[in-house]
């Protein structure tokens, strides 16, 4: 049954990433990580993961670090980027490069999300 | 008197010639008596001789033109004194040949003096009475064939009476007729003459004066009385001419009249002394009159007043001496040519210079010879022009010295003239050696001085140009300099706001990144509330709906206020950011909430057309909230502030208009000048305006003021779309 799309959520948040457990794991399997390194890790033993949201700011890797190294080796992962940034030169360029497919904006919109990752997912 | 001269002798020419051809006619008639008598008597000698003298007569009359009248008369007064010797000797008293003496006398005075005429009519008369005495004495008698006592019964002898009678008659007749016709001719003549003379010599004003041997006036014209200071000749009846002279004149007066003796006038000045004793000098032309018999009968004289004549004379003589000696006196050359460069006179000096004197000048010097032979042209060239008057009074030349040495002159020179004819020149030669001299070491001075000057004044000029070009140099550099720290000043305070802006960006980043994280907390927490009230707690959904939704929209006003202040903290250099200016201008209004609440009310006016442009989304940010903030500032206490957007074909025009205490007019230029503020000290940098100017003018914009105090203002911006 496990058939939901599995989602990678990256933050250095823990309540965020408790959060984001709650609000999507009814739709999708939602495996958590707090670090870059921890996310890398997830995607090598889950291979199920179609969709990885990340965080910009972290310790360690920072988020476009992170799909940068994770995008050389799953590269039909689709990645997000949720940050309490405003949008960045970083982000702009990553978004060109299509190493990235959207940019959230915390507060996060449950709406704008859901549309987003259900176009990725079709 | 000559004409009445000549008029006696064309008289006397006329007697003689008529007397002549009555000789001849007397003549014919002896001729015929002669050829009658001749065949009566028989041809003798007598007939002979009659006969030749008759043919002598006709000859003479015949070439009458041509003989001279002296002859002419001889031989009449021959021809009748010898028909009146034979007559009287042939006829004795039977004829009247006596008749003859007076046809002799007639001609004998018209030509001889009365003396010889005297003579010679005694003779005459003593021969006819010698004759008679012959007669009587039977010396002589008529020829016996001649009846005395018959005689007047005979024709002959009347006819030859009566001839002679004819003769003597009509000789006479015409003598005196022709004597009287001449003699009238001469008295009208003589009077008109006299008339002529007398009205010349009355209105004359030359004095005439007429004394007589014996030194008494027999005439004086008017213009002498007045000389003699007279009224009228009457005056003088009684009065010696001497009376008028000194001794002195006198004396010259007599050796005059021994002089005039040989008859020619004679002309001398004397001193007159009138009658009321003004003293003249007179000058007298005199000449001796005579008589008919060339006896002196008295002195007639002209007489001149030559008493002004002679001062003027005087003072001219005085002048001309005055004026010689000065020009021997002056260092100068002074001379006088006639036309011909002939010198007519030259100063000592110039006699001296020359070498010269005056026997020279005399036998003939010219001007020319002491001229630089190559300058004589010149010297022509130069009275040429003197003389047409158009020529310089004064002309440098070379002359030669006397020791042959070469001098330069100025001659200045005038023409003479005499009678209006050009007589000469006459001028001054001025030795200019000396001056020359001068001049040239003058000139030299001159020279030096001018090149000394020269050399100064471009030492000068380039002095000057060097300080003009350092001074410009220095200007330019100090406005460089200028500019530069104007520059500076501006960049030192950009970058102090650029600097602020960054920090403060970098905090408004960190801030809103802290508070986002926590919102998205809630945001996550409520969404999960939500999504398990919609689970399993349906019933309570609606109870709690109003606080989640409180929550919700906390949320999302922390956020909008976070992202504003992002907005507004950013801090690139990008122009080709996507700027909306309505989502500009609300953020700016998010940010003024604070400042607008309860107090301005906001009329916003936005178009409906897209109204974005391609810029610096921060830096627009940034320079439409100093133009809100200005305008709600403006607003002491409560006001509208109107906010109106639309767009023309290439630019989108933004109007911000406040009901604020608005601009000095003095003030409204100054506005965008960075550090202008009206605000307290501390309150404001001044650079709000001057920021928001510089970056609407990199938006390539424009932005314009319109206030009035009092009543508010309004800021019209202007951007292009693209």
């Amino acid at each position: 049954m496990n058939q939901t799309p599995a989602l990678l959520y990256v933050d250095d948040e823990p309540l965020n990433l408790t959060l984001f457990e709650i609000n999507f794991r009814k739709k999708y399997t939602v495996r958590t990580a707090l670090s870059g390194e921890k996310g890398l890790e997830i995607l090598r033993s889950e291979p199920s993961i179609a969709v990885v949201i990340t965080d910009m700011k972290m310790p360690g890797m920072n988020g476009i670090e992170f799909i940068r190294k994770a995008k050389e080796n799953f590269p039909e992962i689709v990645f997000f980027i949720l940050t309490g940034y405003e949008i960045t030169g970083e982000i702009i360029q990553a978004l060109e490069e299509k190493l990235i497919h959207k940019y959230f904006k915390k507060p996060f919109l449950m709406k704008e999300m859901e549309t987003a990752i259900l176009e990725v997912l079709k | 008197m000559s004409k009445v001269k000549t008029d006696i002798e064309e008289l006397k020419e006329q007697i003689i010639n008529t007397s002549l051809i009555l000789i001849n006619a007397f003549a014919v008639i002896l001729l015929v008596f002669f050829v009658y008598r001749a065949f009566q008597t028989g041809f003798g000698f007598e007939t002979g001789v009659g006969i030749a003298f008759i043919l002598l007569c006709f000859l003479i009359a015949f070439f009458r033109k041509r003989i001279p009248s002296g002859l002419k008369t001889t031989i009449i007064l021959l021809v009748l004194s010898v028909v009146f010797l034979y007559e009287t000797i042939f006829w004795g008293l039977l004829v009247s040949s006596g008749l003859f003496l007076i046809l002799i006398l007639l001609f004998i005075s018209g030509f001889l003096s009365f003396r010889h005429a005297f003579i010679l009519t005694v003779i005459y008369v003593m021969a006819f009475l010698l004759i008679g005495y012959l007669f009587h004495k039977q010396v002589l008698s008529l020829p016996e064939r001649y009846n005395a006592a018959g005689f007047s019964t005979k024709i002959l002898p009347w006819i030859i009476s009566f001839a002679n009678l004819c003769i003597v008659a009509f000789s006479v007749l015409i003598v005196l007729t022709q004597y009287i016709s001449i003699y009238n001719r001469t008295i009208s003549s003589l009077r008109e003459s006299e008339g002529k003379y007398r009205s010349l010599s009355e209105s004359a004003s030359t004095g005439i004066w007429q004394v007589n041997n014996e030194g008494y006036t027999e005439y004086v014209n008017p213009a002498m009385c007045r000389l003699l200071e007279i009224d009228t000749q009457s005056d003088l009846s009684g009065i010696h001419y001497t009376s008028f002279y000194s001794e002195e004149s006198l004396q010259i007066i007599r050796q005059e009249n021994y002089k005039r003796l040989s008859g020619k006038s004679s002309t001398y000045e004397l001193v007159l002394t009138g009658k009321k004793g003004t003293q003249r000098n007179i000058l007298v032309s005199a000449s001796s009159l005579f008589n008919e018999e060339k006896e002196s009968t008295g002195t007639i004289m002209s007489i001149v007043d030559i008493t002004e004549s002679k001062k003027t004379k005087e003072a001219l003589v005085e002048s001309e001496k005055k004026f010689r000696e000065m020009t021997e006196f002056l260092p100068l050359v002074v001379f006088e040519s006639d036309m011909n460069g002939k010198l007519t006179y030259l100063n000592k000096n110039g006699q001296k210079l020359f070498g010269i004197r005056d026997e020279d000048i005399k036998k003939g010097f010219h001007i020319v010879s002491t001229l630089d032979p190559e300058e004589i042209e010149k010297a022509k060239e130069n009275v040429e022009r003197i003389f047409k008057g158009e020529g310089r009074v004064g002309n440098e030349y070379t002359m030669i010295n006397k020791d042959k040495t070469r001098f330069p002159v100025e001659i200045y020179s005038s023409p003479i003239y005499f009678n209006q004819k050009p007589a000469g020149l006459r001028g001054v030669i001025i030795d200019i050696t000396l001056r020359r001299k001068t001049e040239l070491e003058l000139e030299k001075y001159h020279e030096n001085l001018e090149q000394l000057v020269k050399d100064r004044t471009e030492k000068l000029h380039l002095t000057n140009e060097e300080l003009i070009s350092t001074n410009n140099e220095l200007i330019y550099q100090r406005e460089e300099l200028q500019a530069a720290l104007d520059e500076l000043n501006n960049a030192q305070q950009q970058l102090v706001e650029s600097e602020k802006m960054a920090s403060l960006g970098i905090l408004a980043a960190g801030i809103s990144h802290e508070i986002n994280n926590p919102l998205n907390f809630i945001q996550g927490g409520l969404t999960g509330l939500e999504e398990y009230f919609n689970d399993n707690l349906e019933s309570h959904k609606k109870n709690v709906k109003t606080l989640l939704d409180g929550i919700q929209e906390g949320i999302t006003r922390a956020a909008k206020i976070v992202a504003s202040l992002n907005h507004f903290s950013r801090n690139t250099e990008s122009q080709d950011e996507k700027c909306d200016i309505h989502s500009i201008l609300d953020n700016c209004l998010v940010m003024l909430q604070n400042h607008l609440k309860y107090r301005i009310t906001v009329k916003k006016d936005y178009t409906d057309q897209s109204f974005t442009l391609y810029g610096n989304e921060g830096k627009l940010h940034q320079a439409f909230l100093n133009i809100l903030l200005n305008a709600c500032q403006s607003i002491q206490d409560t006001g509208t502030l109107s906010i109106a957007t639309e767009t023309s074909q290439h630019d989108l025009l933004i109007s911000v208009t406040d009901t604020g205490c608005g601009i000095k007019p003095e003030d409204l230029p100054k506005v965008f000048d960075p550090f202008f503020t009206t605000k307290a000290p501390g309150m404001g940098t001044g650079l709000g305006l001057s920021i928001t100017y510089k970056i609407i003018q990199e938006h390539r914009g424009e932005i314009e003021l319109k206030s009035r105090l009092g009543e508010g203002t309004k800021v019209i911006i202007k951007l292009p779309k693209y």
